[in-house]
């Protein structure tokens, strides 16, 4: 059987869903981790119900997560007007696949977060288009060494932390600027295939610290 | 396990967090979708790594969004009582004068409703959508004045591309050209907005329209709204 270790690993990561979410999630998060778990209880309810229609719930969850949403997907496009269309696609996708939001086997907040982060990403690499990706950075609050220290504290800190640091930012450049091996080739100077093989790699690495 | 079998392993493992990171693409990323659709296991590996990247988007900070997103993402959605929607909101009545299509942009001081008291932005939205189920939402902000539109969702006439106009006292302007998906932030000014101008979508061929005046073929038409 394949991943066979994926159900201790998501329990001990903390990723899984707050029903299943036991005594050793609030042990290993914490004060500061109950009350994320209380989150997202309330939040997967929200989801469920507009899996269902509820259209009192969808504006219940738009006040609830559209700041720290909108936060993310100005992150992501670094422009307030591509952010502002980035979380109105994102919510209209939440509204449409909220049905299938359990099946997906995910938490509410991580889930919320990738789809905004989904909706934000095409508007990054629109912009990236027109200019190439060294200067698309610029001004955008560029990620640099220091920006390691934002990547929180769970486990994907922990992980990335463990990497060769230019590796790191390879992965966190594709997951919050959208960039592609194309542009991280560009970016780390590498053809574009040396830049998968590295990506890769480090992602083989980075799963085995999320064991 | 044999070496192949963790070969395979890794490959899967790879796979599900490059799909979570918008590193597959085009033939890659269909094929990954097949698999994972029959697949749990596949599904649970791929779910772990959104869980797991997720992490960094909920480090960022929290940002307050602009007003109109929550009425544009429903007019979108619901257009069949985008009536309602609209009183719901409270539409204000568009104020007195013409619109110059010479773009006269309007001090927002003397535009009551664009500076409330205590001050803030306003917004208003607008959903162009045909009978053939094409549609553009339209959500325009006042500080700084700019018309965000799109995505453009549905079926374009094949060949052709949809422009988008501002219409006012005979006179079009043209905005800007969708094909199916994209968005656009423009400028347009205050002026559009309380004049009450058209918005006018038509069916262009690609390039948009060849002379200064939208074609015949007209697939939607509107007014923005402003949203209280």
């Amino acid at each position: 059987m394949r991943f066979v270790t994926l159900a201790g690993k998501a329990a001990r990561t903390g990723l899984r869903d707050e029903v299943d979410g036991g005594q050793q999630d609030r042990e290993q998060h914490g004060e500061q981790g109950g009350a994320r778990m209380t989150d997202d209880a309330e939040i997967g309810r929200l989801i469920g119900r507009i899996g269902l229609g509820d259209r009192r719930a969808f504006a219940a969850l738009y006040a609830a997560a559209s700041p720290r949403l909108f936060g993310l997907c100005l992150r992501v496009t670094g422009d307030r007007d591509a952010a502002a269309l980035a979380l109105q696609d994102a919510f209209v996708a939440i509204w449409t696949d909220a049905a299938g939001f359990r099946g997906d086997g995910i938490v509410p907040w991580a889930w919320l977060s990738t789809v905004a982060r989904n909706a934000a990403v095409p508007y990054r690499r629109a912009r990236r288009a027109r200019m190439p990706v060294t200067e698309d950075a610029a001004g955008l609050g560029d990620l640099g060494p220091e920006d390691s220290a934002a990547d929180g504290r769970g486990q994907m800190a922990a992980g990335l932390a463990a990497l060769d640091p230019e590796r790191a930012e390879a992965l966190r450049r594709a997951y919050l600027d959208g960039e592609e091996y194309d542009d991280l080739g560009a970016r780390f100077g590498v053809p574009a295939g040396t830049m998968r093989h590295w990506v890769r790699r480090s992602l083989l690495r980075l799963r085995e610290v999320l064991t | 396990m044999t070496g192949t079998e963790a070969f395979a392993q890794d490959d899967e493992i790879v796979l599900a967090a490059e799909q979570v990171l918008g590193l597959l693409s085009g033939e890659a990323a269909d094929e990954w979708a097949r698999r994972r659709s029959g697949d749990p296991a596949l599904r649970q590996e791929q779910s772990l790594w959104a869980a797991a990247f997720a992490e960094l988007a909920l480090a960022v900070p929290e940002e307050h969004p602009p007003p109109g997103i929550l009425p544009a993402a429903e007019a979108r959605l619901f257009p069949e009582d985008r009536q309602s929607l609209l009183r719901r909101l409270g539409v204000l009545p568009a104020l007195a004068g013409g619109f110059a299509a010479a773009a006269i942009l309007l001090a927002a001081t003397n535009l009551g409703w664009l500076a409330p008291p205590g001050g803030g932005e306003r917004s208003a939205v607008a959903m162009l959508q045909s009978e053939d189920g094409v549609s553009l939402p339209l959500l325009w902000m006042s500080d700084p004045a700019r018309l965000m539109a799109g995505p453009l969702t549905g079926d374009l006439p094949a060949g052709q591309v949809a422009q988008l106009w501002l219409v006012s006292e005979g006179m079009a302007r043209p905005l800007a050209i969708f094909a199916r998906g994209d968005s656009a932030v423009l400028d347009v000014e205050a002026g559009a907005v309380t004049s009450g101008a058209e918005f006018r979508l038509t069916a262009e061929f690609p390039g948009g329209s060849s002379g200064d005046a939208p074609s015949e073929r007209v697939l939607a038409t509107g007014r923005l709204e402003v949203v209280e």
